[in-house]
């Protein structure tokens, strides 16, 4: 019956798209496209809740064999779930021409690459879909911007990037396969050469394309070019499924892990977090941020995953599933609320012609709902209560406590980094999004009423807000705050995809069987009623505008606060650690001062330090191998004729084996 | 398959080696292939081999039409010119041939065990140095016509090969030769001439 549904939904999807490509039925694809995304959201959650496998179980032959279980599930319905938004607001943010067709159509086949991932059950299909996820949403950023030689550029690094990490994919699931640990996870010894050979490759390819840091370059640069649509389907679902991969492997298909391989991820998850959210603070391109959140958030996921691999080699397994379920819950809240924040960015470049926080401002009262929406999924993204980032941050936290009150000195002071890291995280994030929001939300609007953007067309009032944005916004928020007020819905049986048993968690609420509880909903209940009654209090009285004091200045639009401004003392205080680079000119006549210009830049220390040095020597070696390139078909065929007496040779001395 | 038959082969494929001329090679190619369905046809034993010889009859049929048709209407101003002498190509050939041989034969079975067999490797090293040696791209696409045709060899001397295989090889060469021929024909548009030295200008 699930299967059924889900071939349902997929069919739809692949349906749709093909309208999509049409001028005539383009909204009318789309539109499938959302409901054929619904139904795989209701398969998923619906197969989660049921907890149990359905179709193939995992097998090392190369034949197709499709399933789908609780581990899959959650991973489906989060793809759904964030796909009819984003499809809806598709709607009114594509256009009905030829690249907006394509990039309806092409949306329709990321979708289903994503889907076929999630339900390969076998070594090649698995690849398959692995690649095709990362060559179409490319396919979809070189068609959208194909006049912009930047964006070309972007997905060559993109595409460069995640194949030479994503080699670690292969070699993981390969050697599973080979080893028979896809047809048997016991078959692989605990601890052996072989355990930590695939478990390493597989951190390696799927953190490539999850975008954790030092393996993270491409994700802030190929994310923000892509259209809001896309790439809320990319930083919401496309990397989170390369989570599921490592999840996958690492907790599903290999058994025991040694704990210094959880004190690894441990450390992989707090570098990208702090590194994540340090660089998102002094970004003042607002898509090019979120995509920073990204790094970060994926890294508070990998803390959880951390801690889960820790606990279970401690033979803690209740605390161990606790926090998979927080990793999983985790990766579901971020998906909703980035989404909704890449949908809300959507907009306002619509409405504003730009994605510069410095040249925003006044949304709120521009776009009420959608900046009331972006509002929310600020709040959640920052990890404030009673909004779900609240919740399975809180959730990562009583993992690492765990971690630390269980381990030993080595994993216990891994524990309390990582505490400290995701403190500092989340910490940051608040300062970040206090930011974002006094900069875009709040304040003078400082770009005119009715600018068309650069690409996109205005909205059908000149406004941007038009009812497919608003649903599709407002839809998201309500699941931050739903899933904030009711986090147990999906803990329960997040947590229950361990395949160890282990205690479940009960009740609506954060319930945690030997931990401390939260009782989210009663939280969210008082939050409500302190509202209403302060709404209440207020009655009908409106404050009263009245003009900011500027130390008796003239009020000019030069003296309003800036994200450099905002972040100057946290970049003072970091200085050692980020080394922000300042360039003042300063132009006088005759003695005179005329203008002072101020340029300052955070450096991507990792992009400067490790990748950089790395490009310069490899285009070093590929200049000298480029000899061997001649241009010549002859000798071209005089290499193949080498080649084959080479290996004819070494064939015939034995050396081939 | 007598072993003056399989000396008869290597001799054509020798040849097309050392020709200039493209139809002269084009008609040592048509005649080796025919010669390959007549031993084919000869060693049938069931109708499967038959509609196999009738695959490699038809490939040899259109791939020469496609050929003479590419020459007639891509004809040369001054001749493209190989840049080595035949006698040099023909030593080449035969150097690499019996190399390939030598290092195939080293367990006393396989592939070189007979005439036949060594008559096969043979083809190959001769399609693979009329590849490298040969400027004009038309010699390029015979090339890889003389190492299927010595492929083919092989396979006839393998019993219960699919014939459903020798069908598709067959049809896969006859789409490469198609497709090598309109990417010749737009050579020489492009650049006057079926000299493979000019691509040396897109390299970069």
């Amino acid at each position: 019956m699930i299967l059924g549904v889900l071939a349902a939904g997929s069919l739809l999807i692949a349906f749709g798209g093909g309208l999509s490509a049409a001028r005539r039925t383009f909204a009318v694809g789309l539109v499938v496209q959302a409901v054929g995304a619904a139904v795989l959201a209701v398969v998923g959650f619906w197969a989660l809740a049921e907890g149990s496998a359905h179709g193939s179980d995992f097998t090392g032959s190369p034949t197709p064999h499709l399933g789908l279980d609780p581990l899959s599930a959650i991973f489906l319905g989060t793809l759904g779930l964030v796909a009819a938004p984003a499809l809806v607001f598709s709607l009114r943010y594509l256009r009905n021409d030829g690249p907006g067709r394509a990039t309806g159509a092409l949306t329709a086949a990321f979708q289903l690459a994503m889907v076929l991932l999630l339900c390969a059950r076998d070594p090649f299909t698995f690849l398959l879909a692995w690649e095709s996820m990362t060559l179409l949403p490319a396919t979809v950023i070189l068609v959208a911007r194909r006049a912009d030689p930047t964006a070309r550029r972007t997905v060559f690094t993109y595409l460069a990037i995640t194949h030479l990490g994503g080699a670690g994919t292969w070699v993981a699931i390969l050697l599973l396969a080979d080893a028979g640990g896809l047809d048997d996870p016991t078959v692989i010894e605990s601890g052996s050469g072989l355990q930590v050979a695939i478990a390493l490759a597989a951190l390696i390819g799927t953190g490539t394309k999850a975008g954790l840091m030092p393996l993270h370059a491409w994700l802030p640069r190929a994310h923000p070019i892509a259209p809001a649509p896309v790439s809320a389907l990319m930083s919401g679902v496309m990397i989170k499924i390369a989570l599921y991969g490592l999840i996958r492997i690492v907790v599903d298909r290999l058994g025991i892990l040694p704990v210094w391989f959880g004190i690894l991820v441990l450390a992989v998850g707090a570098l990208s977090a702090v590194g994540g959210v340090l660089h998102a603070l002094f970004q003042h391109e607002l898509k090019r941020l979120l995509a920073l959140h990204s790094i970060e958030n994926v890294g508070i996921i990998v803390l959880g995953l951390g801690a889960c691999l820790i606990l279970r080699s401690r033979g803690a397994q209740t605390p161990a599933a606790l926090a998979l379920g927080a990793a999983l819950l985790h990766t579901v809240n971020h998906a909703v609320f980035k989404s909704l924040l890449f949908l809300g960015a959507g907009a306002f470049e619509k409405v504003t012609g730009t994605l510069e926080l410095d040249r925003m401002g006044g949304l709120l009262r521009r776009l009420p709902w959608t900046a009331g929406a972006f509002l929310v999924g600020s709040m959640a993204i920052a990890g404030l209560p009673p909004l779900n980032g609240f919740a399975s941050e809180w959730l990562t936290l009583q993992s690492l406590l765990r971690v630390v009150l269980r381990g030993d000195t080595a994993d216990g002071a891994a524990g309390a980094l990582g505490l400290a890291a995701l403190a500092a995280t989340a910490a940051l994030a608040l300062l970040c999004f206090a930011k974002v929001v006094g900069l875009v939300l709040l304040g003078p609007s400082r770009t005119p009423e009715k600018t068309g953007p650069a690409g996109h067309p205005a909205g059908p009032q000149g406004s941007g807000e038009d009812f497919a944005t608003r649903a599709s916004t407002v839809f998201l928020a309500l699941t931050c705050a739903v899933l904030g007020l009711m986090p147990g819905l999906l803990l329960a049986p997040a947590a229950a995809v361990a395949p160890w048993p282990s205690e479940r968690p009960e009740g609506l609420g954060l319930d945690l069987p030997g931990a401390g509880n939260l009782p989210a909903p009663g939280l969210g209940l008082v939050l409500f009623a302190l509202t209403a009654l302060l709404l209440l209090l207020r009655g009908r009285r409106t404050a009263a505008p009245a003009p900011t004091w500027a130390c008796g200045q003239v009020n000019e639009p030069a003296l309003l606060w800036t994200g450099s401004g905002f972040t100057g003392p946290a970049r003072v205080a970091l200085r050692a650690v980020l080394r922000p680079q300042r360039e003042v000119t300063v132009k006088s006549t005759g003695g005179v001062l005329q203008e002072v210009t101020c340029h300052l830049h955070v450096p991507q220390l990792i992009d400067e330090r490790v990748y950089r040095p790395v490009a310069r020597r490899s285009g070093t070696v590929a200049a000298c191998a480029r000899r061997v390139q001649s241009g010549s078909l002859s000798v071209y065929v005089m290499y193949l004729i080498g080649a084959v007496v080479v290996l004819l040779g070494a064939a015939r001395a034995g050396w081939l084996g | 398959m007598s072993g003056f038959f399989s000396w008869a082969m290597v001799g054509l494929g020798l040849g097309v080696v050392m020709v200039r001329r493209r139809s002269m090679a084009v008609g040592l190619i048509t005649l080796q292939s025919l010669a390959i369905v007549a031993l084919a046809l000869r060693e049938a034993r069931e109708a499967q081999d038959l509609i196999a010889a009738a695959g490699i009859a038809a490939r040899a049929v259109v791939l020469a039409i496609v050929f003479l048709l590419l020459i007639s209407r891509t004809r040369e101003a001054r001749a493209v010119l190989p840049s080595l002498a035949p006698l040099r190509r023909g030593g080449l050939a035969v150097v690499l041939a019996l190399g390939l041989i030598w290092l195939l034969s080293g367990s006393g079975s396989g592939p070189c065990a007979d005439d036949h067999g060594r008559a096969a490797i043979s083809l190959i090293a001769f399609g693979l140095v009329t590849s490298a040696s040969h400027r004009a791209t038309v010699f390029q696409i015979l090339g890889i016509v003389l190492v299927e045709n010595g492929l083919a060899l092989v396979v006839l001397s393998m019993p219960g090969t699919s014939w459903l295989i020798e069908l598709g090889v067959a049809f896969d060469l006859t789409l490469l030769g198609l497709v090598a021929g309109v990417f010749h024909e737009r050579i020489f548009v492009e650049f006057g001439g079926g000299d493979t030295r000019v691509l040396r200008s897109l390299r970069d």
